[in-house]
């Protein structure tokens, strides 16, 4: 694995968080690194940011560090914008780490990023283990993602992608937000961090005779991060519909909607925010997933 | 035996999803005209319909709009009347949820949202009239086009019909403003928006050249206004404050929680009664006789007539005979009972006292046996929805789908369903007010915006202590044993707003309804509060609700949500209310 060019992430207190940095820094160190983070979660990710600028300091690595907020999105857009904006990452190499990055800041990172102009990887560390009680709760309104919620027909349905994880409550809160006149949910396949009974079986029993969701296999840790199979799902229906998009399941399923939307921009990037994640959210690290864009 | 079902293609008659999901057929098959609102849609007044889901709002827009009134017209071999042109407008579309007003100064903000949500109605009248066949037999059509394009600045296209032409004009606009402020700036903006007087109003003036739309009034009826933007909200109410509703007016649908303020783009407010009328769509259900009842029943029938039943809702939905046999041997004693107090007691005395402590008896003398009552029977399924349609249908729904089931089981011929027994109602009910519990203590900090795990935790301590006191007035009450809604005194209390707050999570799920009634001893009008009757069985306590409320402190209600401690009770309460007529409506 090797990294080169400039490093983007948000600050998390995971331990994968820090532990992937370490990998990266100390086999292929990128030139420059951004690191976000949010300020209602300052004080959780305190400890793994001073960290990271420890490992900057002693590597002699340029960091910058800004602040997001999950209450103030428009603020938070319009810092990322102004920091890649000034960052002259165009003809660059960038690195994305989305491991602990929102998905609505994936989005808008990426995004940004390819306007600049620069060339995009992004890297994601599985844990050793998810936290099997719960992961986060206290749901916000499901927001579109500003500049990337695509170019809506007048007088068309809306139909709803939902890119599955373990949060039911998530995807019935995304369907009773949008009422979509049909639903595609893509449940991730195979059975790492328990996914048959949190995932797959939970979502086939609520799911499996409702008339207005068609189900299907994805597989976010395929080489496309399932783009291919997703995108055979919904293009019969692109030309007379209006489609909203949204992850809740592994993280390279953002980067694979992402791709979606750009071939597709009439279609729209949802974001479902969470008041609440867990503390112990993971643990440990696993394998990284890498990939370009 | 879940695979074999699900190859079986059958028809549920108690389908409970959102209107917007009909066929045109389905809505004109279920819509019950009688006890609902067309009479104030078909006004030209403005309206706020305001209730919160599965009340029959989005049912009663969808009706009276002109494609399903012009299918009606059909059905029945008349004309379509065109005095009245009801244009439905969705608000709950991806254009709506577009946030990139956000990132804009408010000028710029509200002069974009205004501009979409312009682009939004001209289409949705666009649209519907374009169903009307032959609208344009009488007209000249290219007068028509001609003053359309000089009023709008624009071009239609020519190879198209006027109505697709300006549609797609229409669409060729909104797709340029959206390209404009999708681009990757801060200030992304587009110059050539326009208002609704700049758009709206000449495309109607326009179209009322044509003879047959002449001497028309527009009915613009927005559902899901809750999720307009502020600029969007602060514009329509503008619009409602123009007040000349000689050629167009608004009907606009929104939840009650989420009900959009009233205030206008240049900082008034539009008040009610002056420039709307509000109409509460949640209504009390308090008997049979109630409209809320008669709708209830009617919209049962209906579904019936679909799967070729042609009982009525109270025979196939019949209750437990030992149940309905001991409530009457229960009001029996009661009446007895108040025949020994009052010797020269009047009927409506003695009818009083049997409707206040029949029932209560039944279930005083169940409590001291384990299990919970056999509800069942139609009645009780509509005192279950207090007063929401959805709410009556979602039961029996379920309670249709486990016959279906059950006769699958035995047998892979589909086979008529011309009863629910009343065991499979009361397993139904149970479950589902059981559910109801676990949701309120497990899912709803995940469900519900706003809903932390704290204030989810202090839901279900609330009502787990209503529930309580609930029972022990059921079980020992003096004067109202049945009452199951409340009111609020103490409203000066330290943390009264907080409360409120809570109340107001407890809306949005719906497992908590409000209405207005007025207070007796003050004459003013107060906020009865009323939780779902779905939550009773599981406590054993009776959905068929009194004509009465409890008045409970603010700081007992905020101490039984924060600290679990039981509310207070008292065999008879504090001021005496005198109790509402058996059938008055509130």
């Amino acid at each position: 694995m090797s990294y080169s060019g400039a490093i983007i992430m948000v600050a998390s207190w995971e331990e994968r968080f820090l532990f992937g940095f370490q990998r990266w820094i100390n086999q292929s160190p990128p030139a420059n690194a951004l690191m976000y983070y949010y300020e209602e979660y300052a004080k959780e990710t305190e400890k793994n940011r001073t960290q990271v600028n420890k490992l900057c300091e002693q590597k002699d690595l340029p960091l910058n560090e800004y602040k997001l907020s999950f209450n103030d999105p428009a603020r938070s857009w319009k810092v990322l914008y102004e920091t890649i904006k000034v960052s002259e990452m165009a003809g660059k190499r960038v690195t994305v780490d989305i491991t602990t990055m929102p998905r609505e800041t994936i989005w808008t990172v990426l995004d940004l990023l390819e306007e600049v102009g620069a060339r995009v990887a992004y890297v994601y560390q599985k844990p050793e283990r998810y936290n099997t009680e719960w992961l986060s709760r206290d749901p916000g309104r499901p927001r579109l993602v500003y500049k990337l919620a695509g170019i809506a027909q007048l007088g068309a349905p809306t139909k709803l992608i939902i890119l599955t994880g373990y949060d039911l409550d998530r995807v019935k809160q995304l369907i009773a937000f949008f009422e979509p006149e049909l639903s595609f949910l893509g449940i991730q396949v195979g059975d790492q961090f328990y996914n048959q009974s949190l995932n797959v079986e939970k979502h086939k029993k609520e799911f499996g005779s409702d008339p207005g969701v068609k189900l299907f296999d994805v597989d976010a840790y395929s080489n496309d991060q399932g783009f291919n199979i997703i995108e055979e799902q919904i293009k019969s229906h692109l030309e007379h519909s209006n489609f909203i998009m949204s992850s809740l399941g592994p993280k390279p399923s953002a980067v694979a909607l992402y791709r979606l939307h750009k071939l597709h921009p009439e279609t729209a990037l949802a974001y479902a925010p969470s008041g609440e994640f867990n503390p112990e959210y993971s643990y440990g690290i696993g394998e990284p997933v890498v990939g370009q864009l | 035996m879940d695979e074999v079902f699900k190859m079986i293609d059958y028809f549920n008659p108690f389908e409970y999803e959102a209107a917007n999901k009909f066929t045109v057929d389905q809505i004109l098959d279920f819509y019950i005209e009688d006890y609902n609102y067309s009479r104030f849609i078909r006004s030209r007044r403005n309206i706020f319909l305001v209730g919160e889901r599965g009340t029959g709002k989005t049912m009663t827009l969808l009706y009276n709009s002109l494609p399903v009134q012009q299918i009606k017209a059909d059905r029945e071999r008349r004309p379509i009347g065109l005095d009245l042109i009801c244009v439905y407008i969705p608000c709950n579309t991806p254009l709506t949820h577009k946030r990139e007003y956000q990132l804009l100064d408010d000028f710029p903000a509200s002069v974009v949202s205004e501009h979409f949500f312009v682009l939004s109605i001209m289409h949705a009248i666009a649209n519907t009239l374009s169903k009307v066949p032959r609208l344009l037999e009488d007209a000249n059509e290219t007068q028509l086009r001609e003053d359309l394009e000089l009023v709008l600045d624009t071009k239609l296209q020519s190879d198209r019909s006027f109505f697709e032409g300006l549609k797609m004009m229409l669409q060729r606009e909104v797709t340029k403003a959206q390209k404009a402020i999708n681009a990757k700036t801060a200030d992304a903006f587009y110059e050539n928006a326009i208002s609704f007087s700049a758009g709206v109003m000449p495309l109607v003036t326009c179209l009322k050249k044509i003879p047959s739309l002449e001497k028309s009034h527009f009915a613009l009826m927005l559902d899901d206004a809750h999720d307009l933007n502020p600029h969007q909200i602060k514009a329509l109410n503008s619009w409602i404050a123009y007040r000349d509703n000689t050629i167009f007016s608004f009907k606009v649908a929104t939840t009650k929680v989420y009900r959009p303020s009233f205030l206008t783009a240049s900082g008034g407010q539009i008040l009610e009664g002056h420039d709307f009328t509000m109409v509460d769509m949640e209504q009390p259900y308090q008997s049979q006789y109630s409209n809320f009842g008669k709708l209830a029943r009617q919209v049962v029938q209906r579904r019936l007539i679909k799967i070729g039943v042609s009982k009525t809702s109270e025979k196939f939905f019949p209750a437990n005979p030992n149940f309905e046999k001991d409530i009457e041997a229960s009001n029996e004693l009661a009446r007895k009972e108040a025949e020994r107090k009052f010797p020269n007691g009047t009927p409506k005395q003695i009818s009083d006292y049997v409707y206040k402590y029949g029932r209560a008896e039944y279930f005083r003398q169940r409590s001291t046996r384990a299990n919970l009552a056999p509800y069942s029977g139609f009645d009780i399924l509509v005192h279950l929805s207090t007063g929401v349609i959805r709410n009556l249908l979602e039961p029996c729904y379920w309670m249709y789908d486990k016959v279906i089931s059950d006769k699958h089981a035995k047998t892979t011929e589909f086979t008529h369903v011309d009863e629910i027994p009343h065991s499979v109602q009361t397993n139904v009910i149970l479950d589902r007010s059981k559910r109801k519990w676990e949701w309120i203590r497990e899912g709803l900090d995940k469900s519900i915006e706003g809903c932390s795990r704290e204030q989810a935790k202090q839901l279900y301590q609330l009502f787990d202590n209503l529930a309580v006191l609930f029972r022990e007035r059921l079980l020992k009450h003096k004067s109202e044993p049945r009452a199951i809604a409340f009111t609020i005194s103490d409203i000066d209390y330290q943390y009264y707003h907080e409360l409120e707050h809570l109340l107001e999570i407890a809306r949005k799920a719906q497992i908590l309804y409000t209405y207005t009634s007025s207070a007796k001893d003050s004459g003013k009008r107060e906020i009865y509060y009323v939780p779902n009757r779905v939550l009773w069985p599981d406590r054993g306590l009776d959905p068929h609700g009194q004509h009465a409320r409890v008045s409970l402190k603010a700081r007992h209600l905020w101490a039984a949500a924060t600290d679990n401690r039981k509310i207070p009770f008292s065999e008879r309460d504090e001021k005496e209310k005198q109790q509402r007529g058996l059938f008055d409506e509130l």
